[in-house]
């Protein structure tokens, strides 16, 4: 089963004003990495506050595991079930310290203390802040924030993370940090993951990109294909990274050998 | 404008338990008209070290010198609010600078602040728009309706506003999406080639500092460990990641095809048309590893 | 900059007085003042004066911070006291200067009311230098909890306070980081006209709050998506623990308030 599906989904923050998303019909599917690039205003970050239930679909339907973030009864199940990282890390951290904003979700859901203690060790080693459990957030950086956000998701034993431009706040150190640690959530725990990015170069970790435009999802497909066709680079209205932008250069430069072409496939990759 | 800087020591709480040395001995020369990236993990002192260059801060020991301004320990309010004159700085997401009615009114407050009239402000103010991008028809708007990048145009406008001769970028375009932040860095190279204006930047992002500097400056624990061209630095590759620093995606990739290949780039720093026309011109098949 | 900031003056230690619990120690303070409040003589006040120095001994803060703290009010209880002391009429007339004359009377009520304010910030200062923000706002929120069915939101209070604890250094970083981008646009914060000043502080002002209503925002937004207001019942991973010390702070405390109630006189 899809973990999330979007179906004919429409959403307008108001009524006046042109739709946020428009007719997005697609799936994340279970276990898989799905990342959504596009430019600023595309709608990604609507997209993403549709998978839990932040916003509802103006028309059409969300479902998480098969139940609608529409159905009152299942929400708070949806929420604990879809855990959220958002781009700001000063503006999620609720708590005077790490071990206590780690608990926040489970406080709310009335998770009982010893579980809690239990799980606060084992989420703070799996995202590398347990030397910082009594450490306040004025002192700590960026990127130790981000992570101490995803250990307060994943101590709800969600099987869905939603990062929302959860890294583009942060230094290189503080982005590597953070992928590192989705991407071993992906591999190793088998967590799947709807991450929202503008840079494709993070895109292409995932399993599956979407690419967004003016509220639409205009391309859904496998990451490894881009590499092989190459033709979504053609269509993407948004500046590429370097070395994407010397393949599509090159693809489109004529009578250059094809040697060359292959020469900088091999180095991108 | 030359800046440079002489044996500057700053140390954050002297004579307190919470005393930080943040720059040690600091020394450093910047050519008049130059672009310098000052590059470093965060909390290495860079912004430390640019706050000195407009009086925000005062060094502990040592001096600097920006134009004919000297900044050393003693200095007085009369020498800073000359000095801020000469020197604009654009702070991290500067948009968060802003704070009047309107969009005119918020560019004019640093100009007039620093004794330019109404009528001088008004009549550069057409041609400031169109370089940083924006539309006249936002002057009468509240800067606070405005989208993200036209409220950091808007702060960036501000500072442009009040004609420096030294421009200091913290990070320019940190949080922008690709789009934003490639227009962002071509606003500074216009204003650069334009009015020839001295400017220094702190950035995280080797491909800006690649593209842009002529100087790079790498900081490291309050000293500078790094000083050269963007060529000389990133031959320099492992001491940069030993600093939790990249090469630029460019020099990266170009090394790499030039590994494979043979062929030699005239610069590691070509933009993707110059690299695709020089290995047009190149007879392929020359494989060096086979 | 800032990074150092201690919010509140918290001195962490772990005398008697830091390891009590946080509750005993709101309500021992609180019965504390109720005496103060009820009593008016000199034996009272000088037992009151003595546990309360006693209770200082125990803390192990060091009288420097002690002052620090209580500076301020120190010249609001001066201020008390000559007002008291200079227009009371009663008892006999001590001396007369400049048309002011200083009866026994009025010296005598400006002395108790300055003791008074004297005994109350100090014992509150007690509290809040051997006590972490954190504890007393869970503390707070426990006393207030059977209120909760009275329509009291102690829950919300509690975590409202706790938000405001943790943002303010994120507060003090903002405007450091505020002023010196305005003054670098020449803005003068301590010099030049008044109005060039009063405009300072507005480019200051409106940035802050304008930050302070989006982080509120994302805030809640963040705060929702973790489920909060989720209708569960809560738990709390902060656990307070009421020991045998707890109870003989409170029990003493309510004997002497007592006792100098009943025999002070």
């Amino acid at each position: 089963m899809a973990a999330i599906q979007f179906k004919q989904v429409m959403y307008h923050y108001n009524e006046t004003d042109m739709p946020a998303l428009v007719d997005v019909d697609a799936e994340v599917k279970d276990g898989e990495w799905t990342a959504v690039i596009g430019p600023n205003g595309s709608g990604k970050s609507t997209l993403a506050r549709l998978c839990n239930g932040l916003l509802l679909p103006s028309k059409g339907e969300v479902n998480v595991h098969g139940a609608s973030t529409k159905d009152d009864a299942v929400l708070s199940g949806i929420r604990r079930r879809v855990g959220m990282v958002f781009q700001n890390p000063d503006h999620q951290f609720v708590a005077p310290t790490v071990r206590d904003d780690i608990a926040f979700g489970m406080e709310n859901a009335g998770v009982a203390r010893a579980e809690m203690k239990r799980r606060i060790q084992k989420v703070a080693e799996q995202t590398g802040v347990h030397h910082l459990l009594d450490t306040e957030p004025h002192r700590l950086s960026g990127g130790q924030k981000q992570r101490a956000a995803i250990a307060g998701v994943l101590a709800l034993n969600p099987d869905i993370m939603i990062l929302d431009e959860a890294s583009s706040m942060l230094d290189p150190a503080g982005k590597k940090a953070v992928m590192e640690t989705v991407r071993h959530l992906h591999k190793e725990e088998g967590m799947t993951v709807l991450s929202i990015t503008h840079s494709l170069h993070e895109a292409m970790e995932a399993d599956r990109v979407w690419y967004m435009e003016e509220g639409r999802l205009l391309h859904d497909c496998r990451t490894s294909d881009i590499m092989q066709h190459l033709d979504l680079l053609e269509e993407l209205n948004m500046p590429l990274p370097y070395s994407f932008a010397l393949l599509k250069q090159a693809r489109q430069a004529e009578n250059l050998d094809p040697f060359w072409l292959q020469a900088i496939r091999e180095a991108v990759e | 404008m030359n800046v440079s800087a002489e044996h500057l020591n700053h140390i954050y709480m002297p004579k307190t338990p919470l005393e930080t040395h943040a720059l040690r001995d600091i020394s450093f020369d910047v050519p008049d008209g130059s672009v310098t990236a000052v590059i470093g993990r965060t909390g290495s002192g860079k912004s430390t070290l640019v706050q000195h260059l407009n009086g925000l801060l005062k060094p502990t020991t040592g001096q600097a010198e920006v134009g004919g301004h000297r900044i050393h320990p003693k200095m007085k309010r009369k020498e800073i609010t000359a000095l801020r004159k000469q020197v604009g700085m654009v702070f991290q997401y500067p948009e968060h600078q802003l704070f009047e009615e309107t969009v005119e009114k918020d560019i004019m407050f640093g100009p007039l602040n620093l004794g330019y009239s109404r009528e001088e402000v008004q009549q550069i103010l057409p041609d400031l728009l169109e370089k940083v991008g924006l539309d006249d028809s936002l002057l009468p708007r509240s800067p606070f309706d405005l989208s993200g990048g036209q409220m950091r145009r808007t702060a960036i406008a501000g500072v442009l506003a009040m004609k420096p001769s030294l421009l200091i970028l913290d990070e320019p375009t940190a949080g922008l999406d690709p789009e934003g932040q490639q227009n962002m860095m071509r606003l500074f190279e216009n204003w650069h080639q334009k009015n020839g204006t001295t400017i220094i930047m702190i950035t995280h992002q080797m491909e800006e500092a690649a593209v842009l500097a002529d100087n790079v400056l790498v900081i490291e624990n309050g000293m500078i460990c790094m000083e050269g061209s963007p060529e000389e630095i990133y031959k320099r590759e492992a001491e940069l990641r030993e600093l939790d620093l990249d090469l630029p995606e460019r020099t990266k990739v170009l090394q790499r095809i030039e590994a494979q290949t043979g062929i030699t780039f005239s610069s590691l720093s070509l933009s993707p048309e110059e690299a695709v026309e020089e290995m047009s011109r190149h007879q392929p098949g020359r494989k060096t590893d086979v | 900059m800032f990074e150092h900031v201690v919010v509140g003056q918290y001195l962490p230690g772990h005398s008697f007085l830091h390891r009590m619990d946080a509750r005993a120690k709101l309500v021992t303070v609180f019965l504390f003042v109720c005496t103060v409040f009820m009593v008016d003589s000199w034996f009272a006040y000088g037992t009151l004066g003595s546990t309360a120095a006693a209770a200082f001994i125990i803390s192990g803060v060091s009288l420097r911070y002690m002052r620090k703290g209580m500076f301020p009010v120190f010249l609001l209880v001066l201020f008390t006291f000559l007002l008291h002391a200079l227009f009371t009429r009663e008892g006999e007339a001590w001396i007369s200067v400049w048309g002011f004359t200083l009866y026994s009377g009025g010296v005598e009520e400006g002395l108790f009311i300055a003791l008074r304010l004297l005994m109350l910030v100090f014992i509150t200062s007690l509290l809040t230098l051997t006590t972490s923000p954190i504890d007393l706002t869970d503390a707070l929120e426990q006393l207030f909890r059977p209120f909760q069915r009275f329509g009291v939101p102690a829950r919300d209070i509690a975590m409202m306070m706790s938000i405001a604890i943790r943002f303010i250094p994120t507060l003090l970083q903002e405007t450091e980081k505020i002023v010196k981008a305005q003054m670098s646009r020449g803005a003068s914060f301590h010099h030049g006209s008044l109005k060039k000043r009063a405009q300072a502080f507005t480019a200051l002002l409106v940035p802050l709050f304008m930050r302070a209503f989006k982080r509120a925002e994302d805030l809640a937004l963040a705060m929702e998506a973790r489920g909060y207001n989720s209708g569960a019942g809560r738990t709390k991973l902060r656990q307070l623990v009421w020991g045998w010390r707890d109870t003989t702070a409170c029990l003493f405390t309510a004997a002497l308030g007592v006792f100098l109630i009943v025999f002070g006189k």
